[in-house]
């Protein structure tokens, strides 16, 4: 069978979403229905509620803690004030 | 689609440290060519903040699709802004995504490395089949599922490296349930190369300038 010319983008993006639907339905069925941070955490054999215990050393928890959070965020908008005046891009 | 999406904590600070590192030297590469090359191009900056707009608000959006997920848009912030640009594009978008909790602080770093290859790589395959892929809605659609693999294959590359704190299974246990995370990201990936294609299509009928095409 000749593929008209122009079309061969066609053809070869139909057989990969055909691959890649395939694939995804059975990697699906194998882990069920799962939001993405569920998938992650089974995928890496962590607990759901892991942001709860303290998982490790040399790891730092900032979840959930909104000071932190927003001490972080000034310090990004300090650096982005400090870098545009200081490039003046 | 691909996200590093595990809490703050889940890497050792020392990892932290080393993927933000490695993100700023990027940016650093980006900004230099700004500087150099590309400051004085305010279309193609123009471009880049209508697709940070973009990206970040469906960046937010869960798609109800194999238990949920996000699409990114990043193939197409490479092919719309290029990689230049775009490095800086999806480090705004990270930055912005943790500030409202999409993701940890620790792991922007990691993320934006994780954007990145698919900015790059989407922008190549883009401009590189140019000459013997001339449809524009399959070249975009085939360039958004290679930057999207090649961004899962960096996620998984990342978190494999990294290791995470915590974990109850081995490296092969941790390795296949990511290569079921890559297959159901792709699944997605469908519905984002067919979008991008869509866009990407829409965009070069009415202005292919802006993707560097020749008018029909």
């Amino acid at each position: 069978m000749k593929i008209r010319p122009g079309k061969t983008g066609l053809v070869i993006l139909a057989i990969v979403i055909i691959i890649v639907f395939v694939a995804a339905i059975i990697a699906y069925q194998a882990t069920g229905p799962m939001g993405i941070e569920e998938r992650f955490n089974a995928a890496a054999g962590l607990r759901n509620d892991a942001e709860e215990e303290s998982g490790g050393t040399g790891g730092f928890f900032i979840e959930g803690n909104a000071m932190l959070y927003a001490l972080i965020l000034v310090v990004l908008a300090a650096a982005c004030v400090a870098m545009y005046r200081q490039f003046r891009l | 689609m691909a996200h590093i999406h595990l809490e703050d904590g889940s890497f050792t600070l020392i990892w932290v440290l080393v993927w933000w590192l490695v993100a700023l030297a990027g940016i650093g590469i980006a900004l230099w060519f700004l500087r150099t090359t590309g400051r004085k191009n305010q279309k193609q900056i123009t471009i880049a903040a209508f697709v940070t707009a973009a990206a970040f608000a469906v960046f937010q959006i869960n798609i109800p699709v194999f238990g949920g997920v996000h699409l990114n848009l990043t193939p197409l912030i490479g092919i719309l802004a290029g990689p230049v640009l775009g490095t800086l594009v999806v480090l705004v978008i990270n930055i912005l995504s943790a500030a409202i909790g999409h993701g940890g602080w620790g792991l922007v770093g990691a993320n934006v490395l994780v954007n990145l290859s698919e900015v790059i790589v989407a922008y190549g395959v883009f401009r590189g089949t140019r000459s013997f892929l001339p449809d524009l809605f399959s070249r975009a659609g085939i360039a958004t599922f290679a930057g999207l693999f090649c961004g899962n294959l960096a996620m998984v590359a990342i978190i494999m490296i990294s290791g995470i704190q915590g974990v109850t299974q081995t490296p092969d246990q941790v390795l296949a349930g990511l290569s079921l995370i890559i297959a159901i990201n792709m699944g997605i990936a469908i519905v984002e190369a067919v979008l991008t294609g869509l866009i990407v299509r829409s965009i070069g009928k009415v202005r292919p300038d802006i993707l560097g095409e020749e008018a029909p």
